[in-house]
């Protein structure tokens, strides 16, 4: 039932992930390198993501690939996830709101809430990594196809 | 939480879901009903058990699958036995009882 690009995803991932990353402050540049060779390169300077903004893009990633599965279990036929992903700061505590906006067919804007929010915290390991410090909040759209 | 599959039929037959509550509270239960095996989704209940209670459900009761046999997918948020129970229309001596089967929910992207 899984999408290609999905499968492709998910072989990529090894099963205890180890990153380096390589900081250069004369020029502002982040290097970061995976076991297995793949690098990928920011340059703060350079109108680049900053690290944040790719922890939140890792947070949103996982949750659409977590998502997806979950629906297309439950016999949703899904077009398009996406999620704005977006960190509030209130008296000195963080929190992060997910407002899921999805494309399905075949099923309905309740029970895509209720299993979101009943299941992702049980699949998302990009979540169990936010939700030691944290509070985590989720909103989702359904429009349907 | 267990997600179950089988197979219901309301042409030439007549399905009843048996649906036992394994656990001492409540439990939410949303039975979505195909046409075959990926066809349209015709109808989608909700339905609460009570504690420890034993429900047979029947098919009749939802006139949108009348005439139509397919997929029956069973997502609920405690454990619980779900089963299916077909009689023959034609030859009431004919019956099928199964146990549905639990899908394993997908492992972690990362």
């Amino acid at each position: 039932m899984s999408h290609p690009a999905v499968a492709n995803v998910l072989n990529m991932s090894p099963t205890s992930p180890l990153i380096k990353v390589l900081f250069v402050p004369e020029r502002e540049e982040l290097y970061i390198e995976a076991p297995d060779g793949r690098k990928l390169f920011l340059s703060l300077s350079g109108g680049g993501f900053t690290p944040l903004e790719l922890a939140l893009a890792a947070l949103g990633a996982c949750a659409c690939i977590e998502v997806y599965k979950l629906l297309s279990i439950r016999g949703g036929l899904v077009e398009e996830i996406s999620v704005d992903v977006v960190v509030k700061k209130e008296r000195e505590e963080n929190s992060i709101n997910l407002s899921f906006h999805i494309k399905a067919d075949k099923i309905g804007r309740r029970e895509a809430e209720e299993t979101i929010k009943r299941l992702l915290d049980k699949y998302c390991s990009v979540w169990h990594v936010f939700k030691q410090s944290s509070g985590l909040n989720i909103t989702v759209k359904l429009k349907k196809v | 939480m267990p997600l179950f599959k089988g197979w219901y039929s309301q042409d030439g037959w007549r399905t009843k879901l048996v649906l036992i509550n394994q656990v001492n509270e409540p439990v939410n239960v949303r039975i979505k009903l195909f046409e075959g095996e990926n066809g349209p989704l015709l109808a989608s209940l909700r339905i609460k058990l009570k504690p420890k209670e034993m429900r047979f459900y029947s098919l009749d009761r939802v006139k949108r699958v009348a005439k139509k046999a397919g997929v029956i997918l069973v997502d609920v948020d405690k454990p619980i036995f779900c089963g299916g129970h077909l009689i023959n229309l034609e030859n009431e001596m004919k019956v099928i009882d199964y146990k549905m089967p639990k899908i394993d929910e997908p492992s972690g992207c990362c």
